[in-house]
């Protein structure tokens, strides 16, 4: 008897609390909330390429093109899909030549240039309910396809004379890779369904922040 | 003694129950007088027992809840709030500049947007 009279005083001490916890005393969500947004996104996108570039110039920065797609399965976390595409980076290369016989080595030096696709997919927690302004956070994991062109002249050594840099053969590279990423950003509706986006994200791996990209541009909910 | 502690221990939940239920009350009353004091169609701010804090607009008062529509962007329903939930509501002076605060965000987001293009066409030219 004892037993049954605690629990059932335990047992409406702690549903009380529970029931308002599962259920808010006023609904901020829309009754019929879009499941979908999609948008177009334009930005600047870094990628480090230490240690094969010179120490001074070893990130390439460049434009950014894309579009991200994104599911709702409640109205804070959706899976998003994203694709990128961008313009053509640079970096400078510098590579000392041991020279047999020689005591200081020669030096090739260019430039290798980068064009990089990459298609990500992540999680997405977004933050308020059913608000004008929406920050996120997400996390997931990026490939990248990139195509370098490499030009290199390569400097020969020259005792007495001036001589002229010998150009190389242009290098063709390809190169996938997958990293995960982590992201930042914002969602500001200028109308019930379309908003403008922007956000912060970065691609990580065992030295830290591989590529940084910030991307801004407009969507709607549908 | 075994009937004596099941008195104690009901006595002893009820007091607890009714002495959360009592603050609650008296805190309702304040806040319907409160309430009533308002001009429907107000703008409010309002912080509820569960950790809510919105913005509404004030429909109606009734005996047993307020009525209130939250400011969302998409419309939700009219809804009541009863009395006993409400930690806090606090008047709002300036909501009636929608389309100032329109033509903000306009300007922000168009100047941001300039910007931001001329940065990545900066970044496209060689």
């Amino acid at each position: 008897m004892k037993l049954t009279s605690g629990l059932l005083l335990a047992g409406m001490l702690a549903t009380v609390p529970a029931a308002a916890q599962t259920r808010p005393i006023v609904t901020l969500a829309a009754e019929d909330p879009a499941r979908w947004d999609l948008g177009g996104l334009a930005g600047w996108r870094g990628v480090s390429k230490a240690p094969d570039a010179a120490a001074f110039d070893d990130w390439y920065e460049v434009a950014s093109f894309g579009a991200a797609a994104g599911y709702y399965w409640t109205t804070h976390l959706k899976t998003e899909v994203d694709f990128s595409t961008t313009a053509e980076g640079n970096v400078f290369i510098q590579q000392p030549i041991s020279v047999p016989g020689q005591t200081f080595p020669t030096f090739r030096f260019g430039e290798h240039r980068f064009r990089s696709t990459s298609v990500s997919g992540g999680l997405v927690y977004q933050f308020f309910e059913n608000a004008w302004f929406h920050p996120f956070v997400g996390a997931g994991v990026e490939g990248s396809r990139e195509r370098g062109r490499l030009s290199l002249q390569e400097q020969p050594s020259c005792e007495r004379t001036p001589c002229m840099p010998v150009p190389l053969p242009l290098q063709t590279t390809i190169s996938s890779t997958a990293r995960p990423f982590l992201a930042v950003g914002f969602k500001l509706y200028v109308s019930e369904r379309a908003f403008i986006r922007s956000d912060l994200r970065s691609t990580l791996w065992t030295d830290g922040a591989e590529a940084v990209h910030w991307r801004a541009g407009m969507g709607v909910d549908f | 003694m075994g009937r004596l502690s099941r008195v104690v221990g009901v006595v002893i939940a009820t007091a607890i129950l009714t002495s959360v239920d009592a603050g609650a009350q008296g805190t309702g009353d304040l806040w319907r007088a409160f309430v009533a004091r308002i001009d429907l169609g107000s703008e409010l701010t309002m912080r509820l027992s569960d950790g809510q804090r919105f913005r509404a607009t004030l429909v109606a008062v009734r005996d047993d809840a307020v009525l209130v529509q939250p400011k969302t962007r998409v419309p939700v329903a009219v809804q009541p709030v009863p009395y006993d939930a409400i930690v806090s509501i606090e008047r709002r002076r300036d909501g009636g500049s929608g389309g100032a605060k329109a033509v903000a965000i306009g300007v922000t987001s168009g100047v941001g947007a300039f910007f931001a293009m001329l940065l990545i066409l900066l970044a496209t030219v060689d």
